[in-house]
């Protein structure tokens, strides 16, 4: 009883609403109580790996663009155009109230099956 | 090289105006003495301020500092005072306060850095009309700030120029990723 319990509660709060894949997993986790902007979350990949681990901007993209579409992550413009962008404005990023759900969703499922001993 | 470093020409002020008047040399010959002795057994002879002082205070003379740094001279002493490398130290440092101020104000008239090369300007801009238009700002800046990067880390101009392209094609393809992602949602939704 006590094993279909802990299944039970694991396939409840591990299991996120929406399918999220790996690439999609590192950037929510990149913007887990943060705002970043497009060029800082690669930067952020490859200094939290030690440089092992990178993102292109043909990834990225798409990447966001499809997050923004599951309604995980939302955007917002920079207040004003930079020079050093040609006077283009920064878009920040950061994780809805379903971005924040799905990620510790994700953290707790992969935390219980660390956590998992056959009987 | 004879040489003597006097710290402070204070000093050598306030002992010319304490020294009395009857003259005594004796202190400034045995000095003398010990740096010939020095001279030609080529050791090179440095006398501290303080040193220097009581020997000074040996001399019951009523030299000025002027007088004394004659004699000094005449005796082949070169005299070097702290007090004038810093104040030649400080009209350079004046110097310099001036030209960065001149530059902080030419900085003004100057164009800003250039963030463009020909690949951002002449292919990337009129490509960016390829992608989404709510992106298209985004995108662009971001390649822009990378191509600044570059170009303050001195990168050559050929291989800015190619990471450009390179990345101009990239956004291209992610454009089409995002348009047919979002036709393939779209075709799902309806069935």
């Amino acid at each position: 009883m006590t094993v279909m319990k802990t299944s039970l509660t694991v396939k409840n709060k591990g299991t996120p609403n929406v399918e999220v894949s790996p690439r999609e997993e590192l950037v929510l986790l990149a913007l887990y109580g943060k705002e970043l902007y497009g060029l800082q979350i690669p930067q952020a990949m490859q200094e939290a790996s030690g440089g092992t681990r990178q993102m292109g901007i043909g990834t990225l993209y798409p990447v966001l663009h499809s997050l923004e579409k599951k309604g995980l992550v939302e955007s917002r413009w920079g207040d004003e155009g930079r020079e050093e962008r040609g006077g283009a404005r920064r878009r920040y990023y950061k994780l809805t109230g379903a971005g924040v759900t799905t990620l510790e969703a994700i953290q707790s499922f992969r935390s219980n099956l660390v956590a998992w001993q056959p009987i | 090289m004879r040489c003597i470093l006097i710290g402070y020409n204070f000093l050598l002020t306030w002992l010319g105006k304490n020294i009395s008047k009857t003259a005594d040399a004796s202190a400034l010959t045995g000095l003398l003495t010990e740096l010939e002795y020095a001279e030609k057994n080529g050791i090179t002879a440095y006398i501290t301020p303080s040193s220097l002082s009581y020997i000074l205070s040996q001399l019951s003379s009523s030299a000025t500092t002027d007088e004394l740094l004659k004699k000094l001279e005449q005796n082949n002493i070169t005299v070097l005072s702290i007090e004038s490398i810093q104040q030649e130290l400080e009209s350079k440092l004046q110097g310099l306060e001036k030209i960065s101020e001149l530059e902080k104000r030419i900085r003004k008239y100057k164009s800003s850095d250039p963030t463009e090369t020909w690949a951002t300007r002449w292919i990337a801009s009129p490509i960016a009309y390829l992608f989404p238009p709510e992106r298209r700002e985004e995108w662009l800046g971001d390649s822009y700030e990378i191509n600044r990067e570059m170009l303050h880390k001195h990168y050559p101009k050929w291989s800015i120029n190619l990471v450009m392209i390179g990345r101009t094609v990239i956004l291209i393809t992610s454009a089409v990723q995002i348009k047919l992602s979002d036709l393939i949602s779209l075709g799902v939704k309806r069935s």
